[in-house]
């Protein structure tokens, strides 16, 4: 569909937005219900990568045939695609970023530890001797 | 492990129902003599880094994944994985 014919409207001005927070949306809807089934698209969003640049494309191309009296609003609504993007891409690269660790040395014995469980009883980490034992590091605060 | 309270946890355990006991380290004794500390990490309050650390039978460390984003986490196959490659992880008791 082409905007720069007379009476065509701009659809890919329109849908370059509409893609990218359909893209955005769909990454929240799939990790808080299908997370732990997806881990792929939790971890990379790589589907949701292409539909926001298939709508960063759409954008693209809605501001180049944008007519004169479209114009303005063509770049609005690309405004609008490249701010979701970003947003988006803050979210997943920026908030969780963590500064760097050292972290436990392999090959070394464990720092010992006794900690209280839920339950009240102390937990060792000789309680763990045979072994495998995951520790498992939260950030907390839930 | 993590900095909150066993009541805390408790009630997170429950809401959650986890089969693993969690462990508080409000004063994050532990999480330092681990080298996960986590400065500011939390609203200003210093918290522990998302990682998981494999222990052997023989209390050693054999692999950590401390990653530099805390949405990225070790999935149950990856730690899987390292488990069978490590074939010596479970110390037999002497008969």
């Amino acid at each position: 569909m082409r905007g720069d014919e007379a009476g065509g409207r701009n659809w890919a001005a329109v849908l370059g937005p509409v893609l990218c927070a359909a893209g955005v949306a769909g990454y929240f809807v799939v990790v808080f219900r299908l997370g732990a089934a997806l881990p792929g698209v939790r971890d990379w969003a790589f589907p949701n990568w292409i539909v926001i640049a298939a709508g960063l494309a759409l954008s693209a191309v809605g501001v180049r045939r944008a007519r004169v009296r479209g114009r303005i609003l063509a770049r609005v609504l690309a405004t609008i695609s490249v701010a979701v993007t970003a947003g988006f891409a803050w979210i997943l690269y920026v908030l969780p970023a963590l500064p760097p660790a050292a972290g436990p040395t392999v090959g070394a014995p464990a720092p010992d530890f006794a900690l209280s469980a839920p339950d009240g009883r102390t937990v060792r980490l000789a309680d763990f001797r045979g072994g495998p034992l995951l520790l498992v590091f939260y950030r907390g605060h839930w | 492990m993590v900095v909150d309270s066993a009541e805390i946890n408790a009630t997170v355990t429950r809401d959650l129902g986890l089969t693993y006991p969690i462990l508080a380290d409000p004063a994050l004794a532990t999480i330092d003599a681990y080298g996960l500390r986590h400065p500011g990490g939390h609203d200003g309050n210093d918290i522990a880094r998302s990682a998981s650390v494999l222990i052997d039978g023989e209390g050693v460390v054999r692999w950590s994944a401390v990653g530099d984003n805390f949405r990225l986490r070790p999935r149950p196959a990856t730690i899987l994985a390292v488990v069978d490659a490590l074939p010596d992880v479970v110390r037999r008791p002497p008969r």
